[in-house]
């Protein structure tokens, strides 16, 4: 029996008629996260964990209709008992447990399995078909312990700072940055985010989660900022020059990627599972059957079945990027869609940020 | 090992290289120290030979890592150096257990950089097999990534030595003393690839070498005067600049600065005046921009020492002044054990004869005052190129053990503004943080400084947002705008000129003092009162 299958509008349960994390609008979606391409506007119902739900609204606009369901507590739907579980990846990031004549199903959704002040983390949950995603599917991506590699932004920050220098760092809006935000040192100056990630702290501390504060002032020279990346070259933060850039992402794990980047400077801290974490959740779930989503699934597939795990590919109908370009889609849809009220970016002088920031980045990535 | 890999790294992202070079050079032995320069820097007799094929890398990672050679080869394909993936794909490799009777984990982890290159190279002579595969493999895994990845260049035979050699000569200097002009014709003469070598090479010079080396000094912070002892001090102004000694050496005047590159070349006005002391003489001071009388930002400071060598433009763009705090040695007389009164003297006898018409070379004028002038003159300490004041126990040698010069930092700057933004964050127990104006040129507001919003009590609170309800003006999510009525008293530790900021100023420490019911929005303060008052002369606020 397949509780899941991959369709060209996302993975589908027939059983329950639901869609997970749909890539177009359906009548029923459970959205494993808010990032954009987990969540799709036009939606008809949308399920999700409840500390989800700011963000989602957020997202898609405060008119959507969407309901949370409890961690852990269980639903039926037709058929389909779902739960949701906790995938430490962004804040209200889930797991999707379904259950229907004694088999259960688990769609990890993004995960990590790395400690983030700002969300629950990820709980193995036993299943016997496990669809995980596979991101940094490979041997070489091994996570730093996090406490290393924010020692090491931090002294970057540190020196910086002695020299007059802005620190910007170039992440996505929604959960790289507030992880970031609750983890620097308080005592190295205050902290600028770009509009877009104050929108996304603002949904954040709805949630209840507490986030240290950030300064209302444009930024000025030695200051750290926290920013996506298409702010760079506005005038917003033309106030912070002379700066440095750094990209914060599992993607700077390697030379050519930072190059990728156009940056000598990354910080390998990411918000999915790498490669040893993929295999003790693999192993942790019981699973006798694995799917592989996104990135290197050929790769994790291959490996599997070579180990005798029965594995396949899911392919839905979400176009097969690049990896490095899905984490620029994550990190370039940044607009929130419920803009009724004016766009007033920040106080201060630098009211053009968001004005300039929705004119985009096209450049192409590097080869 | 950690300190190499902040070395590797300093150099890769060409940041605190000198200082990284610094702190390694302080833990290396001397074969590490030597190994690291030839893998880092070049040089040398011995070329690198290429030990391990990029083919034995991916067999040997497969057998340790017991991974398919497709997935390693796949692997390595995300990076564009075997060295670097190699490194990188040996932390998916657990933890090698210690074994009995080897040394514990973190010993290994540290050892030593040539040792381990050496054990590698010998494991790489044996015949292949899967035990030394996985000998070799532990052997890279117990270090870190980055050393790894050197280790591995050394063994692939590419190994880039990008770092520059005046920056690791500098590092070098700082740590065993010798000047690094010494240290650049012992590198080029005397090109070892041993231990030896380097000790050769850092051995102390002959006596006249060494004048220019002694520790430092610390100015310690105190916030109060101890005021029992009126007559004992000597009070001079904190001069906002470099701390630099002036070394009359037999072939010129040098420079030293804990903190920075040579400055030896890049201050020629004050060498001039400098050249007529005796060989020998040191004297402690401040590098000044601009002059005692009309000193410049810091920032002036700076640029100009960036410049290489500073030409006859950059002089006239930022003259320099050498202004004199101590004598160390007279001629080669050490006064190092002399009270500050004698040593004083000494040095104002010097001014009167000597140095009495050089021109980029100034005595920082000393008071002997009583207690309460020298409060006084602490509330004059306040203004362009002066941070507070510097007191001296008149009996203190020269002694970096015992001698306590303390700074008194300058009084706060307080002004009056108008609150024209708050930004609310969190709902309960949320703080409230406030954008303040001041009033421009043509009677605008300009913003000029943001400061958190507290409160005594939660009445307080209560009736500030009653006040915030009845004020708004506009609200921009969590941001409100207000009518320009509450006046506040604010104070600052002190200010930067910022360009780009309409008020041209970057404030440090800003604190809200009080809420200000009795005045009305017309007295606050204005841009260019607070510029008269504070004595900014060196921003342009347009
Ligand atoms: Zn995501």
């Amino acid at each position: 029996m397949n509780l899941l299958v991959p369709t060209e509008r996302g993975l589908y349960c027939p059983v329950g008629d639901f869609h997970i994390d749909p890539s177009r609008a359906v009548p029923r979606a459970i959205v494993t996260h808010a990032h954009a391409d987990h969540a799709v506007k036009g939606c008809g119902k949308y399920l999700a964990a409840p500390d989800c739900l700011p963000l989602l609204r957020h997202r898609l606009g405060r008119g959507i209709e969407a309901e949370g369901l409890e961690y852990g507590r269980s639903r039926r739907v037709r058929g389909v008992r779902i739960s949701l579980h906790p995938a430490g990846h962004v804040l209200g990031s889930i797991q999707v447990r379904l259950e229907c004549r004694g088999e259960v199903w688990v769609a990890t959704g993004d995960y990590k399995r790395q400690p983030d002040p700002t969300c629950r983390p990820f709980e193995p949950v036993p299943c016997h078909v496990l669809l995980t995603e596979t991101t940094f599917g490979l041997p070489i991506y091994v996570w730093p312990e996090a406490d290393e590699e924010l020692q090491r932004i931090e002294s970057w920050r540190r020196r910086n700072r002695e020299r007059g220098v802005s620190s910007l760092l170039l992440v996505y809006s929604l959960g790289k940055a507030q992880r970031l935000l609750a983890s620097l040192a308080p005592d190295l100056g205050p902290i600028h985010v770009h509009d877009a990630i104050a929108g996304v702290n603002a949904a954040y501390r709805e949630a209840g989660i507490e986030l240290p504060t950030t300064a209302i002032d444009p930024p000025s020279a030695g200051s750290t900022v926290l920013t996506v990346p298409q702010a760079v070259g506005t005038r917003w933060l033309a106030a912070a020059a002379p700066y440095e850039t750094a990209y914060v992402s599992g993607w700077m794990r390697t030379r050519r990627r930072r190059q990728q980047r156009g940056t000598g400077r990354g910080f390998v801290m990411s918000d999915h599972v790498d490669w040893p974490a993929l295999m003790r959740t693999i192993r942790e779930s019981g699973a006798e059957r694995v799917g592989a989503m996104h990135g290197s699934t050929a790769e994790v597939v291959r490996f599997l079945r070579e180990q005798g795990t029965e594995a396949f590919e899911v392919r839905t109908g979400r176009p097969q990027l690049d990896p490095a370009t899905i984490d620029r889609a994550e990190s370039f849809d940044e607009s929130p869609a419920s803009s009724n009220a004016p766009a007033h970016p920040s106080l201060g002088e630098a009211d053009d940020a968001a004005d300039d920031a929705d004119d985009g980045d096209d450049r192409p990535e590097g080869v | 090992m950690r300190r190499f890999a902040a070395l590797v790294e300093a150099i890769e992202t060409s940041a605190g290289v000198v200082e990284a070079w610094t702190d390694w050079f302080r833990v290396a032995g001397s074969a590490d120290a030597m190994l690291s320069i030839r893998l880092l820097v070049g040089g040398g007799k011995e070329r690198s030979r290429r030990r391990l094929t990029a083919a034995r890398l991916r067999r040997l990672l497969g057998t340790a890592l017991a991974l398919p050679e497709w997935l390693i080869e796949r692997s390595l394909g995300e990076s564009d150096d075997a060295a670097e993936g190699g490194a990188l794909l040996l932390s998916a490799m657990p933890f090698p257990e210690v074994e009995a009777g080897e040394a514990a984990a973190s010993e290994r982890t540290e050892g030593s950089l040539h040792r381990r290159l050496e054990r590698l190279t010998t494991r790489l002579d044996e015949p292949e097999s899967d035990e030394t595969d996985c000998a070799i493999a532990a052997t890279l895994r117990e270090t870190d990534e980055t050393t790894r990845r050197v280790l591995l260049r050394a063994l692939l035979g590419t190994s880039r030595p990008t770092g520059s050699m005046r920056a690791m000569l500098t590092g070098l200097g700082r740590v065993c003393g010798v000047p690094i002009d010494v240290l650049e014709d012992r590198t080029a003469r005397d090109t070892g690839d041993d231990a030896a070598t380097f000790e050769r090479w850092i051995a102390p010079c002959a006596a006249d070498d060494s004048i220019g080396r002694w520790p430092r000094v610390p100015l310690t912070m105190i916030d109060a005067l101890p005021t029992d002892r009126d007559e004992a001090w000597s009070a001079e102004w904190n001069w906002v600049g470099l701390r630099v000694r002036l070394v009359r050496h037999r072939s010129g005047v040098r420079w030293s600065a804990d903190d920075l590159e040579p400055l030896t070349g890049k201050l020629p006005e004050a060498c001039e005046g400098a050249e007529r002391l005796a060989v020998g003489t040191v004297l402690d001071g401040i590098l000044i921009a601009g002059s005692m009388a009309a000193p410049r930002p810091r920032g002036d400071l700076e640029r100009r020492l960036a410049r290489r060598r500073s030409t006859a433009a950059d002089r006239r763009a930022v003259p320099v002044t050498f202004v004199a705090i101590d004598l160390l040695h007279d001629g080669l007389e050490d006064r190092r054990r002399e009270t500050w009164t004698e040593r004083r003297e000494r040095l104002e006898q010097l001014f009167a004869t000597t140095l009495a018409d050089a021109a980029s070379i100034a005595l920082s004028p000393a008071f002997r005052e009583s207690f309460s002038k020298l409060q006084e003159r602490h509330r004059e300490s306040r203004r362009p190129g002066i941070d507070g004041l510097v007191l001296k126990p008149l009996e203190a040698p020269y002694d970096p053990e015992t001698i306590r010069w303390f700074v008194l930092p300058p009084q706060p700057f307080r002004w009056t503004a108008v609150l024209r933004l708050v930004r609310q964050t969190g709902d309960v127990a949320s703080t409230i943080e406030g954008s303040f104006s001041v009033r421009g040129v043509g009677g605008e507001f300009v913003p000029f400084a943001q400061a958190p919003l507290s409160f005594g009590s939660d009445e307080e609170r209560t009736e500030f947002e009653a006040l915030l309800k009845r004020t708004t003006i506009a609200r921009f999510g969590p941001v409100r705008e207000l009518e320009p009525e509450q006046v506040y008293e604010l104070e600052c530790a002190g200010f930067e000129p910022a360009p780009r900021r309409r008020s041209g100023l970057a404030l440090r420490g800003v604190r809200v003092i009080r809420r200000c019911d009795e005045r009305t929005v017309d007295t606050i303060d204005s841009l260019a009162d607070l510029q008269a008052a504070w004595r900014i002369t060196s921003i342009d606020p347009t």
